[in-house]
């Protein structure tokens, strides 16, 4: 009796009945993380422009009132203001544009921080259509490219609906070689050798140097008795793959099938040679099950993933719409376009002269329209810069006076910038110019909601497993919430005396 | 000599700390292209000013045009300068044409005006001459060098707002309405404001007021701005002054139509944009594929769980021959 098993050419482990669910828990894993990941940074980047659009309102409004020299009544500016930040509204823009729009609208008032900020935030835009492109590819699983046929096939899970969808596919797709591998090695299964062998040659013929076509013709050779033929097929996928030891078994298996016990032998040594373990292993399953068996190969797990992101119709219209959700308006191949524009337009926002922006003294809380940046990029009136730079020994009553506006401004700013922490980890942080530590906050904040209302669940492996991590993931998420606030609470943006 | 460069390598202000910090007794000279001051520095405090683009003393210029003394008065004083053995302006204070204070006060202007000049230079030479200080032909002041430097520091940072919104100097300021208590409360007005308001009187031009407030420049034209900001004063051409209830119509008239303008700009882009912007909030976007995929996930999921497969069963992975 000669039997086929099933091994992935990943490292062998203790029981066969676990790696099936090798791929559909992997991409779904990998899926659901990538998709939580999107998610964090969609809410992350709103959140940061919510901060901003928070911290600099004040600044647009006062340049808005120096403009319109009280000409325009205060409700009409405040009106005018507000349609300004949340114009996208009347568009179909998702969550993103208005964070782009955001950063060119306050693009004269923010720091050098922010500012890196923003130009990172332009490149994700940029590349935002390639991001959408794999999120399409982990989502799309189940429909697209017939990877989920291929797996099933190749584990005996298939249905006639399956093998419809593979022989479709093997019809329309005559280059790809996979579908035809997991064709031949269900109709192994069904023992219809002769078809096995058909569709190998051609998966042969597409892809030559692979190892795992010649293995599968091998063992359909075999199950029509060609064992020379097998042989070779066999020697063929040694040949191109020296380190597997699955081939070294099964040219083992078609010499004791010819009864040649001595090459049989030797072809177990060579094995046990690269990988005593794993040949050890095989043998003892042979010995366990009381079957001679050849083995066959699925997918690599890496080769699957791979495969999912290949364009395909459904794998398009997810991603489209992976991107429409944040963005919208534009079409996703107009992502680059769209990054492009943003950055050639904050360019030339950045060749607008800074006096023409109300600026707030990071030290006193003045407001100052020529003044410098702080060796930190912050902004920083003549006078606090003077003082900077002056000698700290000679401080007479003048300056004094001045010192005492620092700190007043000091000590309220701090109650502000808490109170403001405690509403929003990150807020306070932001508003006090602690730019990394603020867009920090706010990207673990942003992770810690999703993981605590999706459970970090999006997608559904398609093949059940017992496993279901979603409470704890919800928990893990609150954990982090509680604890952010805590922090904020125990270490405010602001230290006095620091 | 102590110290010589060029501004370029050591800004004004970093010379101005230095000396003030050294508390340095001496003259620093200052040149630029288009002009030489010496500033008189006596244990780090400004002690007095003087410049090449002076031809006279240029606190009379100051009172002169600001109406505080007349030209025959002046020119008697500075032709008694040498007979009396006094300065012209000791002569016209013993002769009470003029009072001490205002004396006082266009000092502070020139000296203020002159250092806030000097403070912006970019190009230019310093040396500083730290030998016995003679402060003759200067004029004398007794200034902390540190707030000076606070102080122009602070209009240097300001300047820009207020720069683009000064009106013509030409203009004739007419004050809306009277000065209250309130206004000072609610517009934060300081003093200077409040003295040009009470300086306007509907005849004088922005200049005049300027020049008889004996304010700097720089602090008379940041209250007229505050004055218009706050909508306590507005200015109207000359010519145009006999025609002010006119022209107060037709600014109100312009006023209200440029607020209409305002809203109704406001209601035609939100309109606009509500018709030709297929607004996201109408059609609360879905995503159809997206729920097809993880539907079909999760249906799968079922079905293989309804057949009894699952992980522990995905043995099936040898047959018979």
């Amino acid at each position: 009796m000669l039997d086929v098993a099933f091994l992935s050419s990943g490292k062998l482990i203790s029981s066969f009945k676990e790696l099936p669910v090798v791929w559909p828990l992997t991409a779904t894993v990998l899926g659901d993380v990538y998709l939580l990941l999107l998610a964090s940074v969609i809410l992350a980047c709103f959140l940061i422009g919510i901060c901003l659009t928070f911290k600099y309102i004040p600044y647009l409004l006062t340049d808005f009132r120096n403009a319109s020299s009280g000409e325009i009544p205060e409700l009409a500016l405040k009106l005018w203001l507000a349609f300004l930040v949340v114009f996208p509204i009347l568009l179909d823009a998702g969550p993103l544009w208005y964070v782009l729009w955001w950063f060119i609208l306050f693009w004269g008032y923010t720091n050098r921080a922010e500012r890196h900020f923003a130009v990172v935030f332009v490149v994700l835009v940029m590349l935002s259509g390639w991001i959408a492109h794999v999120g399409g590819g982990l989502v799309t699983i189940t429909k697209a490219n017939a990877s989920k046929e291929i797996f099933l096939a190749e584990h005996g899970f298939e249905s006639a609906r399956d093998i419809e969808v593979l022989s479709s596919w093997v019809r329309t797709h005559a280059g790809d070689a996979e579908p035809m591998n997991a064709l031949a090695m269900a109709e192994i299964k069904r023992k219809n050798f002769t078809e096995a062998v058909t569709l190998l040659n051609q998966t042969s013929n597409i892809e030559p140097t692979n190892a795992r076509f010649y293995n599968h013709m091998g063992i359909a050779l075999a199950g029509i008795g060609k064992y020379k033929e097998a042989l070779t097929a066999f020697t063929n996928a040694a040949a191109i793959d020296s380190k597997s030891v699955i081939y070294l078994y099964n040219i083992s298996k078609v010499y004791l099938a010819t009864y040649n016990i001595y090459e049989a032998e030797q072809a177990i040594n060579r094995a046990s040679a690269i990988d005593p373990e794993r040949t050890s292993a095989l043998l003892s399953q042979e010995q366990k099950d009381k079957k001679v068996r050849f083995i066959m190969e699925a997918v690599p797990t890496v080769k699957l993933l791979a495969r999912q992101m290949r364009p395909s119709e459904e794998l398009r219209a997810a991603a489209d719409e992976l991107w429409y959700i944040p963005f919208g308006i534009l079409k996703r191949g107009h992502a680059v376009w769209l990054g492009l524009a943003a950055l050639i337009l904050l360019y030339l926002l950045g060749h607008v002269p800074s006096e023409k922006y109300t600026k707030i003294c990071d030290r006193c809380g003045n407001s100052f329209y020529v003044g410098t940046t702080s060796k930190q990029g912050h902004p920083m009136c003549l006078q606090c810069n003077w003082l900077d730079v002056k000698s700290k020994k000679h401080v007479n009553t003048i300056l004094q006076h001045k010192l005492e506006e620092i700190k007043a401004y000091r000590i309220a700013n701090r109650q502000r910038t808490s109170k403001m922490e405690l509403i929003l980890p990150g807020l306070g942080s932001l508003i006090a110019n602690r730019t990394s530590r603020g867009i920090g906050w706010l990207f673990i904040l942003s992770a810690a909601l999703i993981m605590a209302v999706t459970g970090g669940g999006f997608m559904h492996v398609f093949f059940p497993t017992d496993m279901d991590i979603r409470i704890y993931v919800r928990l893990a998420g609150l954990a982090i919430i509680g604890l952010m606030y805590w922090r904020a609470y125990k270490s405010p943006p602001i230290r006095l005396g620091a | 000599m102590a110290l010589l460069g060029t501004l370029k390598g050591f800004g004004v202000t970093e010379i101005f700390q230095l000396i003030s910090q050294q508390m340095k007794t001496g003259s620093l000279v200052l040149t630029s292209q288009n002009a030489k001051v010496v500033i008189a520095f006596m244990d780090g405090m400004i002690q007095g000013l003087t410049s090449d683009k002076w031809e006279m003393d240029p606190r009379a210029d100051i009172l002169l045009k600001g109406g505080f003394i007349n030209e025959k008065e002046l020119k008697a004083a500075f032709e008694n300068e040498k007979k009396n053995q006094a300065q012209w302006h000791e002569i016209l204070i013993s002769k009470g044409k003029l009072q001490q204070t205002f004396l006082d006060k266009a000092t502070q202007v020139v000296i203020r005006t002159t250092l806030l000049d000097v403070f912006q230079w970019g190009e230019g030479i310093y040396r500083f001459e730290d030998w016995d200080l003679n402060t003759e032909g200067f004029l004398t002041c007794n200034l902390p060098t540190e707030a000076v430097i606070l102080d122009t520091l602070r209009s240097i940072d300001e300047w820009p707002l207020i720069k683009p919104k000064i009106p013509p100097v030409e203009y004739c300021p007419v004050t809306i309405t009277p000065l209250t208590e309130e206004h000072v409360r609610i517009y934060d007005l300081s003093g200077v404001d409040t003295h040009i308001f009470d300086l306007i009187d509907g005849d004088k031009s922005v200049e005049m007021v300027v020049r008889e407030s004996l304010e700097t420049p720089y602090d008379a034209l940041h209250a007229f701005v505050r004055l218009m900001d706050a909508g306590l004063v507005e200015v109207f051409p000359r010519g145009a002054k006999d025609q002010r209830a006119v022209s107060l119509a037709k600014v109100t008239f312009l006023r209200y139509l440029k607020v209409a303008a305002v809203y109704a700009s406001l209601i035609l882009c939100i309109t606009a944009l509500l018709l030709v912007g297929n607004p996201r909030v109408f059609h609360l976007f879905n995503a159809p594929t997206l729920k097809a995929q993880f539907q079909d996930q999760r249906q799968l999921a079922e079905r293989y769980a309804t057949l009894g497969i699952t992980p522990s069963a995905l043995g099936k992975d040898t047959y018979g021959r």
